[in-house]
């Protein structure tokens, strides 16, 4: 048998449940692996072992009792440093938290623990989910695991890395630009980025309130909806949680795809995007169509729009976010100090990482009151109207199909102008401005072995189709093997 | 000639709303007595990640506001964030209503003294959270966040006022009004009802407005008025001489009666204002509206009216006994059990207002239950007791939980109406009072009630006011 580590949730689940294994076998199995890459990788930032085996023994007690398992009872997991944990260590990969443990659970922690999934502890990420490589965390660098001298992706970047690396079976992550989809393409795993609403956003840090999103990772697309029937609830916490009922996400992932409509926008096709990137997508059409698939070329006309829009509603809504970091009830708070204000200003010129800072100042800037109708206001009317292109879009079409980066992981010391690297999401901006869901998935590697990710995009609520596209990519053209020797 | 001034005066009153739980959590707001920082949980005091919620009932007290400010209720409104660095806010943002508050153009109309009836427009009602509480010694600050996420709503004023007397009787019918709707104590003394003046001066006539200027740290109706009276005189010697009223930020100093400059425009916040993203919109259906009207008490006004019709009361004492809607209830119940509304308006407005003033009780703390004291309105009416006898029981029950009946029963205050008695007291008189009774036989039928009651008290005083009254006059007359 294959090490316990090297399978997927669903084979785990049914291994548990015929009495094969023990959750603490996979357990074991788990942090003997996170033994021997974690030192190169850099995937987690807080790991509790002993929890982790103190809760794989009562499902195993549960298994011995007969009594049944839910489906990812007793798979491990790990959640982002941006999901609050009650009593444990709880960062945002920031300074300005180090010292702070959560009171409290998030609402998908909750959810982890109802189902008695096993949490092992919390990933390493871009501080405040600001980035794009995880290289602004202020705990540790994640390296990509086909890679290590190229960056993960972030903002979730230790998310996807321990799943690519195998050192959890599922990890979540939050995207608010693209910081599930971006670095479940350059480490190879597969990704989901939910509609606005579908998962609970309580207990999440907030970054950008309006475009935040928890979603999971999984090896498998089959993995990530097990995962989705988990988490994907409505939440009385969150008023922005829709009260709408979830659908079996397992139950149409092999229905075969013949009739379905496929668009193709033309805007996601640019000028400096990786050729190797592009092969790979345009061969995922042509599977597609083996498929069945109908595939239509439509067009986003606002695309171009997208990121400029994003980089001033993200920083606004941040700034306003982190203002509450300011060393008075919990956190970082500086040594000396001769009034309030000198306290504000030193904790949070000590607590915060470069980027945070840069992007609290443009968000103070473009909402302030001689600037607010020339950017703020103006990015919302586009908002709506790359919306409203998605909602044309989406009347004649079932799902979007665009890469998932313009480009395969970079070097980590490649320097890039923060303008640059904005970049870096210009295909996932799109879906968060909209709200529409997206997962991405891996399509092939590069003549140097780095993974590519393909994108699609669903409308509202409508998770169930992409899993179910994604899946039959997987299942019938594609699908990557994780890399062993690290 | 000496130029004409003419003040313009809007008020913004802040009123806590006391619905028992914060406004975005399940914290309970009965925190008066409380240790600091004991009514608090993650989300009052803004731990990472978590989230508002409104808590409904917020929503149905404010509405109920509206409507008892004749306000036009949207059925779409919004939440916004106010951002701001301060030690007792958890958020460093307050959740607030900016452009599109949930209740809009609204009046009240008040009474002044001189009798004229003015109408103030409300300009706009919104409902935002509270702080916490900052409190310092001489080398240490603390902050109590006990406060922090009360619901508040905020009641803006047009600019309609123009002399300190309104604005005093707006704050008083704005009091009477809110509270009548049972969602806020508005009490300034303990702190749920809060008022900032906005003031500025312009000469008789023009239409142009003069700078205004903000005045804080009212925390009294009286306190508001003279600031206000302060600020016009300060304003109006400041223009005359030459100068320029600032836009300021001015506190109210009490001890000193005058204002003082808290910040200046220069100082002023950019709040940065933006639709909160962690809150869905505000909708109000018609469903919500009718039910909230439906709950809505009568108002002052109609309640007015419908004494004067209803118990045909004069307007003043309908007034007086409307001030408060539990004083009115209780006149009502006093006026159903003894069935005698003049009397029972009487008693209340002469006997028991001044009794809660001397004890500075309300009335719901009043000893004397209102089945009791219409029974006492009987006993007179019914000839039982005489109204000074009923004086004496009113006095006793004060003290005295026992019913009035039983009291005068036991303690013997029945008035004695047993002609035969009383005749044998009456000859008495008479026969110990020849000058008196010569005097009655003498005078014009003017005087004569008045000899009479030189009589009648000498009857009194021998049965100690027990004799009915009726009774005793009319042995008087028929034997003089």
């Amino acid at each position: 048998m294959k090490k316990l580590y090297k399978l997927t949730a669903k084979e785990l689940s049914k291994l548990l449940k015929e009495k094969k294994i023990k959750a603490v076998d996979i357990v074991n199995s788990i942090f003997e692996r996170i033994n021997e890459v974690e030192d190169k990788i850099g995937s987690f930032v807080y790991l509790d072992k002993e929890n982790a085996l103190e809760q794989a023994k009562k499902v195993d007690e549960k298994i011995e009792k007969g009594i049944e398992l839910k489906p990812l009872e007793g798979i491990p997991v790990a959640i982002k440093d941006n999901m609050v944990s009650n009593g444990e260590p709880t960062t945002a990969s920031s300074k300005i938290l180090s010292n702070y443990k959560g009171i409290y659970d998030a609402t998908v922690v909750k959810l982890i623990k109802d189902e008695g999934m096993i949490l092992i502890g919390k990933t390493n990420m871009d501080e405040f989910a600001m980035g794009s490589t995880t290289k602004t965390s202020f705990i540790k660098e994640s390296k990509n695991p086909w890679d290590l001298e190229r960056v993960p992706g972030g903002s979730s970047g230790g998310s996807a890395t321990a799943v690519a690396a195998q050192e959890v079976i599922l990890t979540l992550g939050s995207d608010t630009g693209g910081s599930i989809r971006q670095p479940a393409a350059f480490c190879g795993v597969v990704g989901l980025k939910p509609t606005y609403g579908r998962v609970s956003r309580y207990g999440l840090i907030a970054f950008g309130s309006s475009l935040d999103q928890i979603g999971p990772f999984g090896k498998t697309v089959e993995d990530v909806a097990m995962f989705m029937n988990v988490i994907a609830k409505h939440d009385e916490m969150d008023t922005t949680s829709l009260n709408i009922e979830t659908p079996d996400y397992t139950k149409n992932l092999n229905e075969d795809i013949k009739g379905l409509k496929i668009g193709i926008p033309k805007e996601y096709f640019i000028d400096g995007m990786d050729n190797e990137v592009k092969k790979a997508i345009e061969n995922a059409i042509e599977e597609y169509k083996k498929m069945g698939a109908e595939i239509v070329e439509i067009s986003l006309l606002h695309t171009e729009y997208a990121p400029s829009t994003y980089y001033i509603i993200a920083p606004a809504e941040a700034s306003s976010n982190l203002a509450r970091f300011d060393g008075i009830r919990y956190g970082y708070r500086t040594e000396n100090y001769k009034d309030i204000k000198d306290l504000y200003i030193k904790t949070r010129s000590e607590g915060f990482g470069d980027e945070v800072k840069r992007r609290i100042m443009i968000g103070t800037y473009v909402l302030s009151a001689g600037y607010y109708d020339a950017y703020y206001k103006q990015a919302q009317k586009v908002r709506r109207l790359i919306k409203n292109d998605f909602d044309k879009a989406f009347k004649n079409v079932d799902v979007i199909l665009t890469p998932a980066t313009p480009n395969t992981a970079f070097k980590l010391t490649d320097k890039k102008s923060p303008v640059e690297m904005y970049l870096e999401d210009v295909f996932t901006i799109s879906a968060n401005l909209a709200g529409i869901p997206g997962i991405v998935i891996p399509t092939g590697k590069n003549k140097n072995g780095l993974p590519i990710g393909m994108q699609l995009l669903g409308k509202h609520f409508d998770e169930t189709t992409l899993l179910k596209v994604a899946n039959n990519f997987e299942k019938r053209a594609y699908r990557i093997e994780l890399p062993d020797n690290i | 000639m000496a130029r004409e001034w003419e003040a313009v005066i809007g008020l913004e009153v802040h009123c806590q709303l006391k619905t028992g739980t914060k406004v975005w959590c399940g914290c309970s707001t009965d925190y008066d007595n409380a240790k600091p920082n004991t009514h608090v949980c993650p989300i009052c005091l803004g731990h990472p990640g978590v989230l508002p919620k409104l808590n409904e009932k917020v929503l149905d007290y404010a509405i109920k506001a509206g409507l008892a400010l004749n306000c036009d209720i949207n059925k779409e409104s919004k939440f916004d964030r106010k951002n701001y660095f301060y030690p007792d806010t958890p958020k460093n943002y307050q959740i607030t209503q900016f452009d599109k508050p949930y209740a809009e153009n609204g009046y009240l109309d008040i009474k002044l003294n001189s009798g004229r009836e003015k109408r103030i427009g409300i300009t706009r009602i919104h409902i935002e959270e509270d702080a916490g509480k900052s409190i310092h010694t001489t080398n240490e600050s603390f902050v109590n966040f006990n406060r922090a996420s009360m619901p508040l709503i905020e009641i803006v004023s047009e600019p309609d006022i123009r002399t300190p007397e309104e604005a005093y009787e707006y704050l008083n019918t704005l009091k009477t009004a809110i509270k009548y709707t049972g969602i806020s104590d508005v009490s300034m003394e303990l702190g749920s009802l809060r008022c900032d003046a906005n003031v500025s001066v312009r000469e008789k006539g023009t239409e142009k407005f003069g700078t205004r200027t903000e005045t804080k740290n009212l925390n009294s109706f009286k306190a508001v008025a003279k600031a206000i009276e302060y600020e016009i005189g300060r304003q109006i010697e400041l223009i005359e001489n030459g100068g320029v009223v600032e836009q300021e930020t001015l506190l109210w100093d009490e001890a000193n009666g005058v204002t003082r400059v808290m910040r200046s425009k220069e100082e002023a916040n950019d709040y940065r204002y933006f639709p909160e993203p962690d809150l869905v919109k505000v909708i109000i259906d018609n469903d919500r509206l009718e039910r909230l009207k439906a709950e809505m008490p009568e108002s002052k006004i109609d309640k007015v009216k419908r004494f004067i019709k209803e118990y045909d009361l004069k307007e003043k004492d309908a007034e007086i006994l409307s001030n408060e809607i539990e004083l009115a209830d209780y006149f009502e119940q006093v006026a159903k059990y003894s069935n005698n509304s003049k009397s029972s308006s009487n008693w209340i407005i002469t006997e028991v207002l001044r009794v809660l003033k001397e004890e500075n009780k309300e009335i719901t703390d009043f000893s004397i239950r209102a089945e009791h004291l219409a029974k006492i309105i009987k006993l007179i009416d019914n000839g039982t007791i005489s109204s000074k006898i009923a004086k004496k029981v009113f006095e006793m029950k004060l003290t005295d939980s026992r019913d009035p009946e039983e009291i005068v029963k036991v303690e013997g205050l029945t008035q004695v109406s047993d002609s035969s008695e009383i005749e044998k007291i009456v000859d008495e008189v008479i026969a110990n009072n020849p000058k008196m009774v010569e005097d009655y036989k003498q005078a014009d039928e003017g005087r004569k009630p008045r000899v009479l009651k030189g009589l009648m008290g000498q009857v009194m005083k021998i049965t100690k006011g027990k004799a009915n009254p009726k009774l005793v006059t009319e042995l008087f007359e028929k034997k003089l």
